[in-house]
C-alpha cells in the first residue's frame, strides 16, 4: 500500500533532511504541498518546543479531522505534557524525539502511523493516560458521560435493547416518544459510525457502559 | 530504590500461583495482598479477553486508584478504552511477554509511564480525537476537557480580574474559584493562573 507523505520543516535543510530521511522507502512517497494533494500522513519538523504556530498549522491542514483527515507525525526537540490533549486533538498520532531520531526511525513511525499505531515516549503516554483519566472522572462523569462517548440516556436505550426490548416498549418504559428512542439511537450510531442495533449493543457492553 | 509493591489478580488459580511465584523471585517487586494496595504500588491482572468480569474486577473500588498491568490474550482495539477507563497504563500482550518484561512493566507503571502497544495506542487516540470532535467541543469544553465553570472562571481571569471579583461576578465563594482553578491546574499540569489561561486561548474555549 502506498502512503502519499507531506513534508513541513522550519527551513529548507530541515526540510531536504527530513526527505532524504524518507526517500528510499518504497512505500512511501513524498507528495508536494499543493491544494488537492490529500497527504496520508504529515510529517512536522519543529525547531525547538511544538507551540502555538504547530498547532495552527496542523489544524490548517486538517489533520485531526475525526474521519479521513492525515495523522501526524511530530519531531520536535522539546514537548510540553501539558499539550498532549491538544495534539491529539490536531491528529498528532507519533511524537518523536529531535536528538534521538535515528536512520530508519522516521520512515518505519511513518509507516506504522499511516497503519492506525500511534508511538510516543513512555513518559508522556503515562502522563497522557494520567490526563485521560481526571478528564473522565472530573469532566465526563459529572456531565453523565463516558469517555467512549455515550451519554446517559444512551445508555438507558442500550440497556433496554440488549434486554431485548422493541422501540415502542422502550418509548413506554423511559416514557418518551418513539420518535425519541429512535433519535437518541440513531444518534449514537451515527456519531460511533455503528451499523445496527447489535453493532451499537455489542459496543456499549464491551466499553463496559452497560 | 525501595522495590514496587504488587498485588497480582488472574483468572484461574494456576496462573495467580505461578505469576506470584515468579514476581518472589524478583528483588525489584514486592508481592503483597490485593487489599493492601495504595496509589503508589501496581496491580496485575491477568486475563485471557476482556469480559465484562475482567471490567468489573479492574473496576473493583478497593483498587480504584492503583495503575495496572493488564496481561491479556487477545485486546481488540474497542477494548482499549474501557481497559484505560479502569486505569490500565500497561498492556502486555501474553505471548510476546517475558518474566522481565513483566517485571519492567510492573517498574514502570510505579513510576507513573504507560505503554501500550502501538496499535492500540492508535486506537485510543482515535476514540480520544472523536470524543473531543463529537462530545467535548460541541459542548464547549475544548480539547482538553474543561467544565462550563471552569471556562466561566477562565474567562474572567483572562479580563483581569482577581479571586474576589471572580467570586462575586459568579456568585461563588472565594473558597470554590480556587478550587476550580486547583482541580483544572493539577488535572492538565498547568502551572498556574496565566498558564491556565494561555492554555485555554490556545484551545479556543475562551
Amino acid at each position: 500500500m502506498d502512503v502519499k507523505v507531506l513534508v513541513h520543516a522550519a527551513d529548507e535543510i530541515g526540510e531536504a533532511g527530513v526527505k532524504a530521511m524518507l526517500t528510499g522507502h518504497e512505500q512511501l512517497h513524498v507528495v508536494p504541498d499543493e491544494p488537492g494533494c490529500r497527504p496520508d500522513v504529515l510529517v512536522v519538523a519543529v525547531d525547538g518546543v511544538v507551540g502555538t504556530s504547530t498547532f495552527a498549522l496542523l489544524r490548517r491542514s486538517g489533520a485531526g479531522e475525526s474521519r479521513g483527515g492525515p495523522r501526524a507525525v511530530l519531531v520536535a526537540d522539546r514537548f510540553k505534557s501539558e499539550d498532549l490533549l491538544l495534539a491529539v486533538e490536531c491528529g498528532v498520532a507519533a511524537l518523536l524525539s529531535r536528538q534521538e531520531l535515528k536512520e530508519g526511525t522516521l520512515a518505519s513511525a511513518v509507516v506504522a502511523v499511516s497503519r492506525g499505531a500511534a508511538l510516543m515516549p513512555y513518559r508522556l503516554q503515562g502522563i497522557l493516560l494520567d490526563q485521560i483519566s481526571r478528564l473522565r472522572s472530573q469532566v465526563l462523569a459529572p456531565a453523565g458521560l463516558t469517555l467512549s462517548g455515550i451519554e446517559t440516556r444512551e445508555r438507558d436505550v442500550l440497556q433496554l435493547i440488549a434486554e431485548g426490548y422493541q422501540t415502542d416498549e422502550i418509548a413506554v418504559r423511559l416514557a418518551c416518544s418513539v420518535g425519541t428512542v429512535k433519535n437518541v439511537l440513531y444518534g449514537l450510531m451515527d456519531r460511533l459510525q455503528l451499523n445496527s442495533r447489535s453493532h451499537a449493543v455489542a459496543y456499549a457492553m464491551r466499553a463496559g457502559v452497560i | 530504590m525501595d522495590p514496587v509493591r504488587v498485588g497480582v489478580r488472574a483468572v484461574d488459580s494456576i496462573t495467580e500461583v505461578g505469576l506470584v511465584s515468579f514476581l518472589r523471585n524478583c528483588r525489584q517487586v514486592e508481592v503483597v495482598g490485593t487489599d493492601e494496595l495504595t496509589e503508589r504500588d501496581v496491580l496485575v491482572v491477568q486475563a485471557e479477553r476482556m469480559t465484562p468480569q475482567v471490567i468489573a474486577e479492574l473496576r473493583t473500588a478497593r483498587w480504584a486508584g492503583v495503575p495496572k498491568v493488564l496481561l491479556i490474550d487477545e485486546l481488540r482495539d474497542s477494548d482499549v478504552v474501557s481497559a484505560v477507563e479502569c486505569g490500565v497504563v500497561v498492556v502486555l500482550p501474553r505471548s510476546r511477554t517475558s518474566g522481565d518484561g513483566l517485571v519492567e512493566a510492573v517498574v514502570a507503571a510505579a513510576s507513573g509511564r504507560g505503554l501500550l502497544p502501538p496499535d492500540l495506542l492508535g486506537g485510543l487516540l482515535d476514540s480520544i480525537r472523536r470524543l473531543q470532535h463529537d462530545v467535548l467541543t460541541p459542548r464547549g469544553l475544548g480539547a482538553a476537557g474543561l467544565t462550563a465553570r471552569e471556562v466561566d472562571v477562565l474567562k474572567l481571569m483572562a479580563e483581569g480580574l482577581d479571586t474576589a471579583e471572580i467570586s462575586s461576578r459568579l456568585c461563588y465563594s472565594e473558597r470554590t474559584v480556587k478550587n476550580v482553578i486547583y482541580e483544572m491546574t493539577s488535572r492538565l499540569n498547568l502551572r498556574n493562573r496565566p498558564h491556565a489561561v494561555a492554555y485555554a486561548v490556545q484551545a479556543g474555549v475562551i
